[in-house]
């Protein structure tokens, strides 16, 4: 299937302590403690952005770096929703202490999609996928479904480093990230996207494979990159078509 | 009366999420909800919690009593004070 991307935005941070802004036009490092100051977010009203955790807004970093129409449909994705939420929620549960309304209220995996529509005043629909470890290529394949009646639809993958008490199950390199792609009909650079068949394959299980990358950040290394083709995790092969003809 | 005020905001405050609102700038007989400090209602339940917690006093969400003590800190501090 082919991909036309017209836009995008990526943050990649470690520890939370330095993020690593860019979109097609820019690139900067913001260096801060407080995920706040990344300078996308300044547009959110201050009585919005106090309920804001991380998860949302590393994703709304990206989501709202996009220029988009105000009635583009919009794929959100995730893995792992906002853990951290899910995880402190259930300790509390687990201690049966009462949960907090707020807090309860942005639990979902959904969340972030409501948050963006309520921010850009967007009522156009927004699908959310949660897919294991191929989240952010279910997200594409959504998306490249509502292109056949959308000219134009916004893709923002999010996931974050899970919480400490979760990683017997990390089986990936754990960096927290979210690119916000703007898929287009029209225009924009192309890409080739091909599911690689592996019904046949029979994988050992005694064989530990060795940890890499997120999917979404594998692209997007891959996007900036003078390289033609990537395959990512054997499942998915990428190539870098030539628009000329 | 007015060490209870001061209690109540800074719980407001805290609870909230109100990181950048000071103790001051919570005026006693201004509106908490709209208006003045502009909460909502998911601060209202959140709040409400936090009485609970706090008082050990439970709020009946759905009464016209519970909107009419929650319209400002004087309301509410006269309210927490009548039940303890």
């Amino acid at each position: 299937m082919e991909l036309r991307i017209k836009n995008w935005s990526f943050v990649e941070t470690s520890n939370l302590t330095k993020f690593n802004c860019c979109n097609m036009t820019n690139t900067h490092i913001v260096n801060s403690l407080d995920i706040k100051d990344i300078p996308s977010l300044s547009v959110i009203p201050r009585m919005k952005k106090r309920r804001l955790s991380t998860f949302s807004q590393l994703a709304l970093s990206t989501a709202l770096d996009i220029t988009i129409e105000s009635d583009c449909v919009s794929v959100f994705s995730s893995r792992h929703g906002d853990l951290h939420k899910t995880n402190q929620l259930l300790k509390v549960v687990a201690g049966e202490e009462a949960l907090s309304p707020t807090q309860f209220s942005l639990s979902v995996h959904n969340a972030v999609s409501g948050q963006f529509g309520i921010l850009t005043n967007n009522k156009a629909a927004s699908s959310v996928i949660a897919g294991g470890i191929n989240s952010f290529h279910y997200a594409l394949i959504e998306a490249y479904a509502l292109l056949l009646e959308n000219e134009e639809v916004l893709v923002v993958h999010t996931d974050t480093e899970l919480p400490e008490n979760y990683s017997q199950f990390e089986d990936e390199l754990q960096v927290s990230h979210s690119l916000a792609i703007l898929l287009s009909r029209i225009e924009g650079v192309p890409l080739q996207l091909t599911p690689i068949d592996t019904s046949g394959v029979i994988s050992d299980p005694k064989l530990t494979p060795e940890k890499v990358l997120p999917q979404a950040i594998q692209f997007f290394n891959y996007l900036i990159s003078d390289d033609t083709e990537i395959e990512i995790s054997n499942k998915w092969k990428w190539n870098k078509t030539n628009d000329k003809n | 009366m007015s060490e209870i005020k001061v209690e109540l905001k800074k719980l407001i405050i805290d609870v909230l999420d109100l990181e950048d609102v000071s103790v001051s700038e919570i005026i006693d007989d201004e509106p908490l909800f709209v208006d003045g400090l502009g909460l909502d209602s998911i601060d209202a339940l959140e709040l409400g919690l936090a009485i609970k917690k706090e008082y050990g006093i439970k709020l009946d969400a759905n009464s016209e009593d519970t909107k009419r003590h929650f319209a400002s800190i004087n309301a509410l501090a006269e309210f927490i004070t009548s039940q303890s």
